[in-house]
């Protein structure tokens, strides 16, 4: 493989890894924002794993 | 020397910025109360601080440290300093352990920026988390000694007993690696009898205030089998255990776990990375580069080991035997806190990770900022997949005030004649509306200056309760359960007065005081006094605090050793 070509392939690499990470990135704050609930409920008996 | 100290500079400035971000709003004025995060105002110097009054001494001494700087600065000042710290410390110790300034950047960014930081800091175990953060000093410390630089043993004493200053299990997980560095085979460094047995000897000494306490002091019931069960590591990806714990997630408690880690895809990435990692450091032979990495390796394995061991089917039934028989086996309880030792070595991996990716562009030819970009989209995966992580935990924690009524009755309890103090509901966690309702460690142990009994039993969900180790609170438990006769219970355990917190639930137990004199009333407290209580028999006498004299002989040992190892050395 030529020089040229290893930069190429080098530089797409880059940027699929970018793409990858911001749309797991993108992922993760819906995932996370999705979550969000309302404060822990004041239940009867507190547990120690609520 | 220049190089470390650039590289451990840029791990500390990553480090810093990590925890500022992570803390986010919880870092303005005021308290983070959660689950066992509990600071107060002003923690005393107590029997109970030192560990050497009959309980279970679960944060000794970092307690003891705390009650120290309490006199220094203000105690959420102390809070927040003890978290920094943390960060900036795990960043600079992993930073110290690569070799450049990007694949240090990258190894403290994961050291500082990973599930095992943040589940624990969610549940509030500060003590843990120091330790791991000296995990990396005591790496350097113990290298320093196979390699026989002058003043290294010193050095490490000073490291072992830092270590030993975070708590029981930050002390292990600090000797499991620096006892691995010592004793793992590397050529060109030297392997003694002398350096094992002087962090053998500082390690034990240095420890004395739990482990005395623990075996002489404490109650001696066996840890519950329920515990056992309940304190398990857990999946917190759909990557089953092995996958969790591989991630550095796997934490006992769904309440701290993270949404994100709950995708297939955000937690399959984080171990693909981990998996890389891996896969390159034995591509590479990393165990061949020196007893830093060799000794990391070996101690990361043997932390991923004992997490998982207690989750899986082959090791269940000899972790559970190991816990419930084994004197000081609780410390095994909570295995998924071992996990920190392998998060610290995906740590150093993934920054020759990094390192590689940069090094790979630059043979292709790339231009160096282009090659050291694409590095650094690589290092930013800790950050991606754990998203939630940012701003307080995701907005989680807050820094809250206690009222001005628990400020003002802790003073007026303090003032009143000897006796001990029961707090009521009869639980141990608690909920507050000034706190946001998050579960927290009821905080009245901390705020008063006497002694404080509480129900140590631990209610989890589902209804299971893993029992306390208090013999004392067994027998008001029992005697609240069947509503006979409590105030005079209390007395007969020594209890003066009973302090009702109003705003918490009601079906964990309240006494029926009938007549009791009620003697303050402030926002939601009730203080009541039982009259005299029987005296209860002192706590084994002087010689409780033998673990503290050994503690303080470990220090005159280490500071021996640096005098004369600085000494020799000026020769």
């Amino acid at each position: 493989m030529g020089d040229s070509n290893k930069k190429v392939l080098y530089n797409v690499g880059g940027a699929i890894v970018g793409a990858v990470l911001a749309t797991v990135a993108i992922f993760g704050l819906i995932a996370q924002q999705g979550s969000i609930t309302q404060p822990q409920k004041f239940s009867s008996t507190i547990n120690y794993n609520q | 020397m220049r190089a470390t100290f650039g590289r451990r500079g840029v791990g500390a400035v990553v480090g810093l910025v990590c925890g500022l971000i992570a803390l986010g709003p919880s870092l303005a004025p005021g308290f983070i109360l959660r689950y066992d995060l509990v600071f107060v105002p002003h923690l005393a110097l107590s029997d109970r601080t030192l560990g050497v009054d009959g309980s279970v001494p679960r944060a000794v001494p970092n307690d003891f440290v705390v009650a120290l700087l309490s006199h220094l600065a203000p105690g959420w000042v102390v809070e927040k300093v003890l978290l920094l710290a943390v960060f900036v410390l795990a960043g600079a110790g992993v930073g110290a352990l690569l070799r450049s300034r990007l694949g240090a950047a990258a190894g403290a960014l994961v050291a500082c920026w990973n599930p095992y930081v943040a589940e624990r800091l969610s549940i509030g175990h500060w003590g843990y988390l120091l330790g791991y953060a000296c995990v990396p000093f005591l790496v350097r410390a113990a290298t320093a000694v196979r390699r026989g630089d002058p003043g290294s043993r010193g050095w490490l004493g000073v490291w072992l007993l830092a270590g030993a200053a975070t708590g029981s299990t930050g002390a292990v997980l600090g000797m499991i690696a620096a006892l691995a560095v010592l004793v793992v085979p590397a050529t060109g460094a030297r392997r003694r009898i002398g350096d094992l047995l002087w962090a053998v000897v500082v390690f034990v000494l240095a420890n004395a205030t739990w482990w005395f306490s623990y075996l002489f002091l404490a109650p001696s019931t066996g840890t519950s089998r329920i515990g056992v069960a309940a304190f398990r590591s857990a999946a917190d990806t759909p990557w089953g255990v092995a996958g969790s714990l591989l991630s550095g997630g796997g934490i006992w408690n769904q309440g701290v776990w993270f949404s994100e880690r709950g995708s297939i895809v955000v937690s399959g990435l984080a171990l693909v990375v981990v998996v890389l990692a891996v896969g390159l450091a034995l591509h590479d032979r990393v165990w061949r580069a020196g007893p830093d990495l060799s000794g990391l390796a070996v101690a990361g394995l043997v932390g991923l080991l004992l997490a998982a061991a207690s989750a899986l089917p082959v090791g269940r039934d000899v972790m559970t035997t190991l816990i419930t028989d084994l004197p000081g086996g609780g410390l095994l309880r909570d295995a998924q806190k071992f996990v920190g030792l392998w998060m610290l070595l995906v740590a150093v991996l993934a920054g020759r990770l990094v390192e590689r990716v940069r090094s790979v562009g630059a043979a292709a030819g790339v231009d160096r900022s282009t090659a050291a970009a694409v590095a650094a989209l690589v290092a930013c995966w800790p950050v991606v997949t754990l998203t939630g992580f940012a701003w307080g935990l995701g907005g989680s924690l807050h820094a809250v005030d206690y009222p001005a009524s628990y400020t003002r009755m802790a003073a007026r309890i303090d003032a009143l004649p000897a006796g001990a103090v029961a707090v009521f509901p009869w639980s141990l966690y608690r909920q507050y509306s000034f706190d946001d309702k998050v579960v927290v460690l009821d905080p009245w142990q901390r705020l008063l200056d006497r002694e404080v009994v509480v129900n140590d039993d631990l209610p989890l969900v589902g209804g299971a309760v893993v029992p306390g180790e208090s013999p004392q609170a067994a027998r008001i438990t029992a005697a609240v359960r069947s509503g006979h006769n409590v105030p005079a219970t209390l007395r007969r355990e020594g209890v003066r007065y009973v302090l009702v917190q109003t705003d918490q639930p009601e079906s964990s137990g309240l006494p029926d005081l009938g007549a009791t004199r009620r003697i303050a009333s402030d926002g939601s407290l009730r203080l009541y006094d039982l009259g005299s209580a029987r005296p209860q028999a002192s706590h084994h006498g002087p010689w409780r605090y033998t673990g503290w004299l050994l503690a303080g002989l470990a220090i005159l040992v280490v500071c021996a050793q640096l005098v004369v190892e600085g000494l020799t050395h000026r020769d």
